[in-house]
């Protein structure tokens, strides 16, 4: 099953979205965690620490790829930056290359929510662009 | 008069400048040679989501032509 038809992922989704606080030049930041299974074999979220402007460091899964207890199965961040934004700098708004490195290197399926599209990175580090941020969350 | 010995490690230089809030010592840096420009990309290394930047540098006069910042 697809996590993101999943209406719990798709609500902790869009909440990490609206802490990022997007539309605040001062105080945006990147905000992201797991999509795990938990015993009950249902979805859930477990955040990650706040973020940065325009970085994060994820605390990593165990060795048998749990977190928190509970079955790791992707990982979902924000981009908060607008391009340009009001200072005129220019932000990429897919996944970036470290983004890219990162979900290969844990051979993790991930999302990517931007501003204006929601974008999914498989464990390959392919990218696919999944549609308006309102319509695919 | 001062003589340029490396114009690829000035326009590095003016490339970091160009995106140091974003730009680390211990990026990656890789260098795309366009002709008449240099393309250097910075990537984070290690445990990092994000960061790093793709900036555009003329080789004639060292020029910053874009700055793109990764997220």
């Amino acid at each position: 099953m697809d996590p993101l038809t999943d209406p719990i992922v798709r609500s902790e989704m869009n909440r990490a979205w609206l802490d990022s606080v997007a539309d605040d030049p001062t105080s945006r930041h990147e905000e992201g965690g797991y999509i795990v299974v938990n015993a009950d074999g249902k979805f859930a979220v477990e955040r990650w620490p706040r973020g940065e402007r325009s970085r994060l460091t994820p605390p990593l899964p165990d060795v048998n790829n749990c977190y928190n207890g509970n079955v790791v199965v992707a990982a979902f961040h924000t981009h908060p930056n607008p391009s340009p934004d009001e200072q005129g700098r220019l932000w990429e708004q897919g996944p970036s290359e470290s983004d890219r490195r990162w979900h290969m290197r844990q051979r993790l399926r991930g999302f990517v929510i931007g501003r204006t599209y929601v974008y999914e990175i498989d464990a390959t580090g392919r990218v696919v662009n999944l549609g308006k941020r309102e319509e695919a969350l | 008069m001062p003589l340029l010995l490396n114009p690829l490690l000035e326009g590095l230089d003016v490339a970091r400048q160009a995106a140091a809030d974003v730009v680390h010592r211990d990026d990656e840096v890789t260098v795309d040679d366009q002709g008449d420009r240099w393309v250097f990309a910075f990537t984070p290394r290690g445990n990092v989501l994000g960061g790093g930047a793709s900036i555009t540098v003329a080789k004639d006069d060292l020029r910053v032509l874009t700055v793109i910042r990764g997220q």
